[in-house]
């Protein structure tokens, strides 16, 4: 093999294969980015020729920061909140940015951030490091409008990042999600800061679903404790908006066996978290790899059956029946073993 | 054009400014710089690679090389980024909470993605991942950057010739993955 080639593989051409919408959601963002660089160095160019007045000098000194400055929320709040637009991970100017920190935390201790209208827990600050994570209690879901609202014990949190990740990128239908977060500022945690976990699905927009209040050391965590369908997450404060982060649930999908006669054998197929009309299929294991046996859909109840052979005495065959993804699920599987 | 010349017009576009210049090189590389950081940082990829783009938007006009000089500077840069997060994790822990998926039905797990007649990219990031982190990091240079052994070498602060062995060892491995053979099965 030469130094510059590598052999062909089905699995480089995955790697290299054209992005996707979701890979290229942050287009716009990274446009804004760019093209309020660019702004900001013309305006630069043109303080540095001499020819502005006395009005455009401020205003070019006031940009002089540049998006770079971006980073520490050094920028006058026109050019902040422009960059904060476009790359979510930095906040937006607040009219109380320039104000000192320092006197905004609060305490942060998990029982002052439960609120009771919430499907969902949230726990601020370090979690235990043993046992689960704690369930949700059953309450009534807010109104999209009520849970967008803004809190009104919300702290601003200028000069801000915000980072989340899940505890999972995919899971069983009616599992529970856990999306931890940090809000920093530099290399020094924000404690005392509530933040909003918002879920989207694929047809609908952003909900924020729950909230909590960042611990000393500016963690956060949230959980959505039933999903459903797939979406995306992300996490919210106060203009400070963390990358979002996709979630693919998949469809539990149970089998049962019944045997109406010596030579069949009826494979019943019941599914949560699939709809009528999916699409199911029936494979077979032939010792190296899977093959797709029956074809079939959903009905009304979610459910399906499909009538195999009985394995000849003494043998074993195996059968795993997929629900394949939809926009709404990931791909659902379930395998047995046939004995004769 | 070739395509290159069209990426060498794009990126000379975009250091002198242009909107569109620069939204032909981010949709060239965007794809390709989120499996990088995917394969080599998982969840965090999202934001790493905001990050990114957005030290290449300030300092691209002081940017003086080739397109290969380009995707050289975009995936160091990328990261360089990804070890500042890890040296910021390492100083604040991060919580651990139980990953869930391991609680359920081990080997549907496998199947995340729908690449029974082939491999989807998302699967294909999820088989690199299954190397070890520093011959999944080469592997993946080599492919989604394009770099050369030297270059990936340089980058790495390994010698070429231990690349170049990491490599073809997880080539190896990879080959014998179920997915990669199922896929060759298929294939013929």
């Amino acid at each position: 093999m030469n130094d510059d080639e590598l052999p062909g593989s089905p699995l480089w051409d995955a790697l290299r294969a054209p992005g996707t919408a979701d890979e290229l959601s942050g287009e716009e963002a990274a446009l804004a980015a760019f093209r309020s660089a660019t702004a900001d160095r013309r305006r630069r160019r043109v303080h540095r020729l001499g020819v502005a007045g006395a009005g455009l000098l401020l205003f070019a000194a006031a940009g002089s920061g540049g998006v770079a400055a971006a980073a520490t929320n050094n920028l006058p709040s026109p050019v902040q909140d422009a960059v904060a637009t476009i790359f979510p991970v930095f906040p937006k100017s607040h009219p109380h940015h320039r104000k000192p920190y320092a006197g905004r935390s609060r305490s942060a201790t998990p029982s002052s951030s439960p609120s009771p209208r919430r499907t969902h827990l949230a726990q601020a600050g370090p979690a235990p490091s043993t046992g689960p994570v704690p369930t949700a209690t059953a309450v009534p879901a807010p109104t999209p409008s009520a849970a967008a609202a803004p809190s009104p014990t919300a702290t601003p949190t200028p000069g801000a990042t915000l980072t989340a990740s899940t505890s999972a990128t995919s899971l069983l239908v009616h599992s529970d999600l856990t999306v931890r977060g940090r809000l920093m500022r530099g290399d020094s945690p924000v404690g005392g800061v509530q933040v909003s976990l918002a879920r989207k699905y694929p047809d609908s927009s952003w909900t924020r679903i729950g909230h909590a209040t960042t611990g000393a050391d500016g963690s956060v965590q949230l959980v959505d404790n039933d999903v459903q369908r797939n979406a995306s997450y992300r996490l919210v404060s106060q203009g400070v908006t963390s990358g979002q982060h996709p979630v693919v649930v998949r469809p539990a999908v149970s089998i049962t066996v019944t045997a109406p006669g010596p030579k069949r054998r009826v494979l019943n197929v019941t599914t949560d978290g699939a709809v009528a009309g999916d699409a199911v299929q029936l494979q077979r294991y032939d010792g190296t790899s899977w093959q797709t046996m029956q074809r079939g859909t959903l009905d009304s109840s979610a459910a399906t059956t499909f009538t195999v052979g009985t394995p000849a005495s003494g043998q074993k065959v195996r059968y795993r029946v997929l629900v394949l993804k939809t926009t709404r699920h990931g791909l659902g599987s379930h395998t047995v073993t046939l004995q004769g | 054009m070739s395509a290159e010349t069209v990426e060498a017009s794009a990126l000379e576009r975009a250091r002198r400014g242009d909107e569109a210049g620069f939204l032909e090189l981010y949709r060239v590389w965007q794809p390709r710089l989120l499996r990088y950081l995917r394969i080599r940082e998982g969840e965090a990829a999202d934001d790493l690679a905001a990050e990114t783009w957005l030290q290449v938007v300030r300092d691209l006009p002081r940017f003086a090389g080739d397109t290969d000089g380009f995707r050289r500077w975009l995936f160091t840069l990328a990261r360089n980024r990804a070890i500042d997060a890890g040296r910021r994790d390492a100083r604040a822990p991060v919580v651990l909470v139980e990953d869930v998926t391991t609680l359920y039905d081990a080997p549907t797990a496998a199947l995340d993605e729908q690449a029974l007649e082939h491999i989807s990219t998302a699967r294909a990031v999820a088989i690199v991942r299954t190397l070890p982190p520093a011959q999944a990091e080469m592997v993946a240079l080599r492919v989604l950057a394009g770099l050369d052994v030297a270059t990936v070498a340089e980058l790495v602060g390994r010698s070429p010739g231990a690349v170049r062995v990491a490599v073809h060892r997880a080539l190896q491995a990879l080959a014998q993955h179920p997915d990669i053979q199922d896929a060759r099965e298929e294939a013929r």
